[in-house]
């Protein structure tokens, strides 16, 4: 239970860190009341809008409130990530109605009291709000992972400049290349590369899918991956991240274990980090040489071998 | 093509919303209405499809003829009531819904929201940004693709399951539909269906929820601009972190939580405030097929229960 509503607490920070939109919609909320109470509006002429804010700061309170948001994210099935329970309140929808009563209320008062450019003065005030309350891209905020710039093709272009995500993926589909004509490719790669591979194409097989090393997709299916698989993941991971011979060179991790695994588990195109050390790299090469793989190509930042 | 295939599809929605509010008896409809019900239309038979494909061990491509006979079946019936009721009363739905004509300040305001949406609709065509974590879509959609199999694949290995999936994920339609779209529009790739066309498409129908939306809210026009105004720019200005109505849309316009929060939801409000509780049925089965939520029982049957029960406590 402690755990759940922890996580019923992140997704609510998570919701509110970066923009201010469900703070605008209550702030609306609550003048609009406070304009219903002061006799400034009639509810008769505007009783939906009034329906949705209050429905909306009912919903909202419900999301915020531990107890009611961990039952709605048990009720969301906790696939999906806490901050979904939100889509239950009716953010937009709550602000341009409150928004468009306040918009109405003041033009009146401005008409009636003569103050016209009073009126669009605060008008414009409340445009101000709500464009200062956004947050534009996520990406920069939260770093999350973007994909842009798809040609008609569905290929990744402007190769120069792009984001790391959109540079992964157009390396992805330069080793689209490399894939048998039989349509029997299986996969061994850094994660980089793996994470990409079955988005770019479904003719490529992989020794182990993205849900090795991002949980949340593994909730898509009841498969589970055995120990051996877990190894010669494990090896190349440490093998993308590190460059420090010792740390690769010591016994447990070196790659004959894991490689000659992954070759004997169907692997027929192995793809290796290029920035590690020689002596890796040479005992890489004579693993997968005695496996019958050889080097095709040099990317640079890859080395793709191939089977003889 | 993503935006042909978007217009193909906006028509179908068009044409089969009005003919199933014609025979249906809707009272007063909005052009928002026939194309948010047109849209579940799409939605639902792509649902049945894909729950009769995994019942049925059906291959991929089998499927996709019986769909595709479905969809020409249904959008030629749609289009002889749409022909014969225009013919009768061109009344429905007509420009008495519209914006129709105004003053210079209301016009302003109009083109002003017509602009931030039309911006909208570039960035999701022009320079689509996708949000992947937790989300197998295009993967799924390739693998129906290349292995012409339903569920027996693991989209994310591309071996087939050992251990195989929860029922829930097999009633989803999604994936199918992407796939469905890929298929019989060959020039496409399906990158593009998923992470360019759907956003757009999902656009579209959030114009017209949002629209139904201002509608049921205001009787002035101008209020019905204001209202979609600041929609617009709430919807622009939300993409801060997932969640969002701005982030559902610029970067996650093709998941079923995105469709629920732009479309289904702002769609139902404006059927529960106008007191159409019968029709709320379809956005609730729509969820069923496109969000993976408490077996079918999704936020839009919950949104329903709350809406009516509130309804009857402000009345009591």
């Amino acid at each position: 239970m402690a755990e759940l509503i922890g996580i019923a607490y992140d997704g609510f920070k998570n919701f509110i860190s970066y923009g201010k939109y469900p703070g605008i919609f209550m702030t609306v909320a609550v003048v609009v009341f406070l304009l219903l109470q002061m006799g400034r509006l009639n509810p008769s002429a505007y009783y939906p809008s009034l329906q949705i804010l209050l429905y909306g700061l009912i919903t909202e309170l419900i999301c915020v409130v531990p107890v009611t948001a961990v039952l709605l994210l048990l009720y969301q099935t906790r696939f999906y990530g806490p901050e979904w329970i939100f889509a239950q309140v009716p953010v937009t929808a709550g602000i341009a109605a409150g928004g468009t009563l306040v918009v109405d209320i003041l033009l009146k008062w401005g008409r009636e009291s003569r103050k016209q450019f009073s009126a669009y003065l605060a008008v414009f005030a409340m445009f101000m709000v709500l464009l200062a309350g956004g947050g534009m891209n996520a990406v920069s905020a939260g770093g999350l992972e973007i994909l842009g710039n798809l040609a008609p093709s569905g290929n990744a272009i402007d190769k120069t400049g792009l984001t790391k995500t959109v540079r992964e993926y157009a390396v992805t589909e330069e080793i689209l290349e490399y894939l048998h004509a039989d349509g029997d490719t299986v996969l061994y790669a850094p994660s980089e590369i793996m994470r990409y591979a079955r988005s770019v194409s479904g003719e490529i097989g992989l020794l182990y899918g993205r849900d090795m090393f991002d949980p949340a997709t593994g909730a898509y299916a009841f498969d589970e991956y055995d120990e051996e698989l877990t190894v010669i993941y494990d090896w190349m991971r440490r093998a993308e991240n590190t460059t420090d011979i010792r740390i690769l060179s010591s016994a447990d991790e070196a790659p004959a274990e894991a490689l000659s695994a992954a070759v004997k588990r169907g692997a027929n195109l192995v793809i290796l980090p290029g920035n590690m050390s020689e002596t890796i790299e040479a005992a890489a090469q004579g693993v997968l040489g005695v496996e019958g793989m050889e080097l095709a190509t040099d990317m640079g930042v890859y080395r793709i071998y191939d089977i003889r | 093509m993503s935006t042909v295939i978007i217009l193909i599809l906006s028509l179908f929605s068009y044409v089969a919303g009005y003919a199933f509010m014609r025979l249906t008896c809707f009272d007063k409809p909005l052009q928002g209405d026939c194309f948010c019900i047109g849209f579940f239309a799409i939605m639902g038979i792509a649902g049945a499809g894909n729950i009769a494909g995994a019942a049925l061990k059906l291959s991929f491509g089998r499927l996709c003829i019986i769909s595709a006979v479905i969809y020409a079946l249904v959008f030629v019936c749609a289009s002889l009531v749409f022909l014969t009721e225009r013919k009768k009363n061109s009344s429905l739905p007509s420009a008495a819904d519209s914006f129709g004509k105004n003053d210079r300040r209301v016009n302003m305001v109009i083109f002003a929201a017509g602009l931030v949406f039309l911006l909208l609709f570039v960035i999701t065509q022009v320079t689509p940004a996708v949000y992947l974590a937790e989300d197998i879509t295009l993967e799924t959609v390739r693998t129906f693709l290349s292995s012409d199999r339903f569920y027996e694949v693991n989209p994310l290995t591309g071996a087939p399951y050992t251990a195989g999936i929860p029922n829930r994920l097999k009633i989803l339609g999604l994936p199918f539909f992407y796939a469905f779209l890929a298929k019989i529009f060959p020039l496409t790739d399906a990158g593009v269906v998923v992470w360019r066309m759907m956003p757009g498409l999902v656009l579209v129908m959030t114009v017209c929820a949002y629209y139904s939306l201002s509608a049921a809210l205001f009787k002035e026009k101008r209020s019905r601009a204001i209202f979609m105004l600041i929609a617009g720019i709430v919807l622009f200005l939300s993409d801060y972190v997932s969640g969002a109505d701005g982030f559902a849309l610029l970067q996650a316009g093709f998941r079923g939580v995105s469709i629920r929060a732009l479309v289904l939801m702002p769609y139902t409000l404006s059927l529960l405030l106008r007191k159409k509780w019968i029709y709320c049925i379809l956005p609730v089965l729509v969820e069923a097929v496109t969000v993976w939520t408490l077996y079918g029982a999704g936020a839009v049957l919950l949104m329903c229960v709350m809406f009516y029960a509130f309804e009857g406590f402000l009345k009591g």
